[in-house]
């Protein structure tokens, strides 16, 4: 059973609501998200459409009018919002936490990432240095967002924890970039505002799959260093 | 059967109410801008409420039928044109094979959508009809129509003999807004702006740049500022959300949003105005008022009861008349 941390629910317009852990990237906070998450996917609350989990937050999509008949003067909102407090109050059943580790492959080389030697200046190490530090930890993504399949995940070790770029470039599809403390792969070619370190020759994102996002929410990553003729020869392989 | 792309407008797409269920995979649930326009288009062919329509901009497309199709229009006003000869929104209209539709000049509004009666055949991308652009998946393979492209559709119909191509009746509309006012839910951190741009906010006019999509619109107005300031963390938004940018100025999540956004969130448009946004263009001006939960929620339903008593009339003029003409629906 998770441990109970405070919460607030507010409205996101009306028909969504967040349940709100505090605003701060936290692993404890995260479980306690995922705990929730899975808990009303498996007994999903009444009017619920869709949850959406994130760092510290879920939000709940949820039908107008309410499914059954609601007391009068009490608003949708305010019935959904007792629902979920009742539901929190019970707490969580026993689930599996699941925490499927991935081992991504990166190619860190900076002939086809140029601007890693530059980020590595400005952290004041040695290329070889960031990679070792990027590749050392086991990361969460926290959540999916901005593109289909964009994992957040963090957190990096603060010595390469890098500010977002002042406008955002062109990246490709496979780019893996840092900002703050997190850590991404961007899943399309994008406008992106993340500093590029590396590119890996995994599909993060196929409209054509059943299920057609590699991560998800809750799972852990590890990346692994590839060289740049092992990379081409990946990106060969996936093409045929 | 099919139609015939002659020449594209821009940004045509085929929509439907949405993707949703996938949000939590950062799959934006797109869907028709006007989804009420979109509802009505598909009543009055008879069509389930939902089904997939074609969303058009002005310039709109070309589009040359290669057999019988019974369609609708609703949204803007485009002039529509079919050979040469005007046809109205809001009603059922018989195209032929070879026939042309064409559309002259914006009279009014922003997004047009039409349906055909039985729907688009099309395979459905995790249960929607709607093109992610983003994704490039769903609609018409998962892109904006091109020139020549066929788009084909599920009914054939035997030849039509009737005179009158247009069916004598109307959809009656319920805008529910007739003002520039649109009304909002307060955001969680709408305590964030100064005590003068709060009331500035309901006071000031805003405009949409030309930077306004199906993304989102970006509005021009003097800027918001804030007393207190704390970076967020990304949590999911919605449709209708306004996030105040870090330049002061303010966008309105559309359509195709992000899932997931870390700006201070201002207000939400409500569900009832939705549609009514869709038909605005970059330079036009619109304000905003504030309503509480309760009335936006009476809008939503109002809203809905509203469209299923248009479905129940459409249904029943459509079946007298197939009745009465022999034709099967």
């Amino acid at each position: 059973m998770a441990e109970k941390l405070p919460y607030l629910i507010y409205s996101l317009g009306d028909r969504a609501l967040t349940i709100d852990f505090g605003n701060r990237i936290d692993l404890a906070i995260h479980e306690e998200v995922m705990a929730w998450y899975h808990d009303w996917t498996s007994k999903p609350i009444p009017g619920a459409l869709e949850l959406v989990p994130a760092y510290s937050s879920i939000t709940v999509y949820y039908q107008v009018p309410a499914p059954v008949t609601i007391t009068t003067g009490q608003t949708v909102f305010e019935w959904m919002k007792t629902n979920i407090e009742d539901r929190m109050k019970q707490g969580i059943g026993p689930y599996r936490k699941e925490r499927q580790l991935h081992r991504i492959p990166v190619c860190y080389d900076p002939v086809l990432v140029p601007e890693l030697i530059q980020h590595a200046n400005s952290c004041g190490i040695k290329p070889d240095k960031l990679v070792a530090l990027h590749t050392e930890k086991i990361y969460t993504v926290y959540m999916l967002g901005f593109l289909p399949g964009f994992p957040y995940m963090g957190e990096v070790n603060e010595k390469i924890a890098l500010p977002r770029k002042t406008s955002p470039v062109q990246v490709p599809a496979g780019a893996v970039g840092i900002a703050g403390k997190q850590t991404g792969i961007y899943p399309l070619h994008s406008q992106g505002g993340w500093c590029l370190i590396g590119q890996t020759p995994i599909q993060l994102f196929n409209a054509n799959l059943e299920n057609p996002v590699f991560l998800k929410a809750g799972d852990q990553v590890a990346f692994y260093p590839i060289s740049l003729p092992d990379y081409r020869a990946w990106k060969e392989d996936a093409c045929k | 059967m099919s139609i015939q792309v002659i020449r594209a407008g821009i940004m045509d797409s085929l929509q439907d109410k949405g993707r949703f269920g996938f949000q939590q995979l950062g799959i934006n649930p797109s869907g028709a801008m006007d989804l009420y326009s979109m509802e009505i288009a598909n009543l009055l062919t008879g069509n389930a409420p939902d089904e997939t329509v074609i969303e058009m901009h002005f310039p709109a497309p070309v589009l040359l039928f290669r057999s019988t199709a019974l369609i609708a229009l609703s949204g803007a006003d485009f002039t529509a044109i079919l050979n040469d000869e005007p046809i109205p929104l809001h009603q059922p209209v018989w195209v032929k094979k070879d026939d042309v539709l064409a559309f002259r000049s914006p009279r009014k509004g922003a997004r047009l959508y039409m349906s055909v009666a039985g729907g688009f055949a099309i395979d459905q991308w995790l249960g929607s009809g709607s093109t992610n652009l983003v994704a490039a998946a769903g609609g018409f393979k998962g892109r904006t129509f091109a020139a020549a492209d066929e788009i084909p559709f599920r009914k054939k119909w035997n030849d039509i003999q009737e005179s009158k191509r247009v069916l004598p009746w109307k959809a009656g509309l319920d805008w529910g807004n007739e003002s520039d006012k649109f009304s909002i839910l307060l955001g969680k951190e709408w305590d964030w702006l100064t005590d003068s741009s709060k009331e500035q906010f309901f006071n000031q006019s805003y405009q949409l740049s030309t930077q306004s999509d199906r993304m989102g619109y970006r509005l021009e107005h003097p800027l918001l500022e804030l007393k207190y300031q704390e970076e967020l963390i990304s949590s999911a938004v919605n449709r209708g959300t306004l996030q105040l940018l870090p330049n002061g100025k303010i966008i309105l999540l559309m359509a195709d949003h992000q899932t997931t956004g870390g700006y201070p969130r201002l207000g939400h448009v409500v569900s009832a105005h939705q549609h009514l946004l869709a038909q605005y263009r970059p330079g036009d001006s619109i304000y905003f008022r504030q309503v509480n939960q309760e009335t936006a929620e009476q809008w939503i339903i109002r809203q809905q009861q509203h469209l299923l008593q248009l479905q129940n009339a459409c249904t029943f003029r459509l079946q007298q008349y197939f009745h009465e003409n022999n034709h099967q629906l």
